[in-house]
């Protein structure tokens, strides 16, 4: 049982990683938390699969961050000491208590519904798929035999199911408190990077506004304890969200590399993360191809990511069952019944009332005060991710009532907390808006 | 503030330590957690790389689910739906119509309250 080891190892890269924000990036704001979080689950889950891919000994993936820990924290108090870092900017007590309540709200709620091994697919995919990667002798049985194992999708990205193998493997068993632990982190690192992502901006009600927001979701709360690994893409949407708003705000632009390393990142999680990716990447390098610094920095840092994710598609997994559906006429019906067009927007529009109603009503204030968010890059992404999932559930070769009954809740809950926490930016940022300014 | 918010973080870590001492116990089994106890030692009877087919008496709304925790558990051994493998592993709940065996033999085989398996694979 490796279990101290990989204590360490997490503590060595999540240290890592905000001293490398700090000194290359110069990110010495509360959001360098968030940031190195993020990083760190992502490297761990890359390494792993990285390690089973060149049959790599796991101690010596053990090794590899504890040596460039030692590096990192060798150069850092050589930095100390020539006082040549900025320090890390700490968050006031007021702050922190506002935190420490929502996190208390969202653990409660996330312990009232939380169970061994989760929902459906937190079981049928994620937790199966992590079982083939604890066996480092035989984890390519999963796609070995991918025809016989179609039905658990073996073609799904693999960054959560690397990341509880991982684990389980220093553990030296399979437990289910391991994707539960990380179900429960991630679900308090959206609230909090979004409270953090307001607050950087001198945002503090909107900020406490958010922490309420999810504090009271039960339905995002819920998803969060099924352990998909819905909740994990939301965090990477919005954290690329949160870095571009960095990069926009005059931040360094050595962030442009970690824009692309998240956005890339998102493709390892799910499918609909490379929707994103593309929607994104497309916007962003047509937003910017005069400036080829800007679009180099990004690729670079997307570059990793999707080589790995180009690698799998191509080498290891099978076709996708929605994308490679061998149809030719049919797909032509399909696109032209009005009725799917219908029933789609009524599942789409039914679903964002029900659960998502707030982010309608923030859209709604925005448009009533008239702030020019329709025309923001935030909001183009958005939209065209949207119609991206109209597309896809248009051509769905699955009974359509039952693949939007099965995931429209799902597809928005990606899209949530980026959503808030571009709407409330937005909101807190126009001085004309005089209807929130009131409220505050 | 500083002191309400520490005691806030500590609350928060005892209320989350208290939860995963419940999950971890065995009143927070699932049935996941049975069928783990169930199917224990089953790969004691195959290679990590065999074929097995599934079985079940099961009404069809349970195939799925019950073949998804199988596949858990067995993996990384490969749980097929397809009825095309030479062994088997069949799971029958104890109060409905059994499945005829007689052209198997039986390699290993067990029950709970709820559920009975036999891994067995065709005579030759």
């Amino acid at each position: 049982m490796l279990i101290f080891a990989i204590l360490l190892y997490f503590a060595g890269l999540l240290f890592s990683t905000s001293f490398l924000l700090r000194k290359f990036a110069g990110l010495n704001s509360l959001l360098n938390y968030p940031f190195s979080f993020a990083l760190t689950i992502s490297l761990a889950g890359y390494l792993h699969y990285l390690s089973l891919l060149f049959q790599m000994d796991y101690r010596l993936l053990l090794a590899v961050p504890v040596l460039v820990t030692g590096l990192a924290g060798w150069v850092y108090f050589k930095d100390i000491k020539s006082k040549t870092l900025a320090p890390l900017q700490a968050a006031s007590n007021f702050k922190l208590l506002i935190m420490a309540v929502a996190a208390l709200a969202l653990t409660a709620g996330f312990n009232q519904y939380v169970y061994r091994w989760g929902d459906w697919d937190a079981w049928a995919i994620w937790n199966l798929h992590a079982k083939f990667l604890f066996h480092p002798e035989y984890w390519t049985n999963l796609f070995l035999y991918r025809d016989k194992l179609r039905v658990t999708h073996p073609d799904y990205p693999l960054m959560l199911p690397s990341l509880i193998a991982f684990i389980w493997r220093g553990l030296g068993t399979i437990t289910p408190l391991v994707p539960i632990t990380i179900a429960h982190l991630v679900l308090l690192a959206i609230p909090l990077t979004v409270f953090l992502g307001l607050n950087r901006f001198g945002h503090l009600f909107s900020a406490a506004i958010a922490l309420a927001i999810f504090g009271l979701d039960t339905k995002f709360i819920n998803v969060a304890g099924s352990q998909y690994a819905d909740t994990l893409l939301a965090l990477f949407i919005l954290i690329t969200f949160v870095v571009y708003k960095e990069t926009t705000a005059g931040g360094n632009a050595k962030l442009l590399v970690l824009l692309g390393f998240f956005a890339g990142s998102a493709t390892w999680i799910k499918n609909e993360g490379q929707l994103f990716f593309v929607v994104f990447s497309f916007l962003f390098l047509f937003q910017n191809f005069r400036k080829p610094v800007t679009v180099l920095r990004y690729v670079a840092g997307a570059l990793i990511p999707l080589l790995i994710l180009l690698h799998f598609k191509f080498v290891l997994a099978p076709a996708n069952d929605l994308v490679h559906a061998s149809r030719g006429a049919e797909l032509l019906d399909l696109i032209a019944s009005p009725m799917r067009y219908l029933l789609i927007a009524k599942h789409l529009l039914l679903t964002a009332f029900e659960y998502y109603w707030i982010v309608i009503l923030l859209f709604a204030i925005v448009l009533f005060n008239k702030i020019p968010f329709v025309k923001t890059f935030p909001f183009a992404v958005i939209t065209m991710v949207l119609l991206g999932y109209f597309a896809v559930y248009l051509t769905t070769p699955h009974d359509l009532t039952w693949h939007l009954e099965a995931s429209t809740d799902r597809l928005l809950h990606h899209i949530y907390p980026a959503c808030i926490y571009l709407m409330l930016l937005k909101l807190s940022a126009t001085s004309k808006s005089a209807f929130w300014a009131k409220w505050q | 503030m500083r002191r309400v918010a520490v005691l806030v973080i500590l609350y928060l870590c005892w209320i989350t330590f208290k939860n995963y001492k419940k999950l971890d116990s065995e009143h927070a089994a699932t049935e996941l957690d049975t069928m783990n106890v169930l199917l224990a030692g089953v790969e004691n009877y195959i290679s990590p790389h065999s074929n097995i087919a599934f079985q079940t008496n099961t009404p069809a709304g349970r195939h799925g689910v019950l073949y998804f925790k199988s596949a858990l558990i067995l993996a990384p051994a490969v749980l097929q739906l397809e009825s095309n493998a030479d062994t088997i592993l069949l799971l029958e709940e104890h109060q409905l119509p059994e499945i005829p065996k007689e052209q198997y033999e039986t390699i290993s085989a067990g029950d709970n309250q709820h559920l009975k398996y036999t891994l067995m694979r065709l005579k030759r």
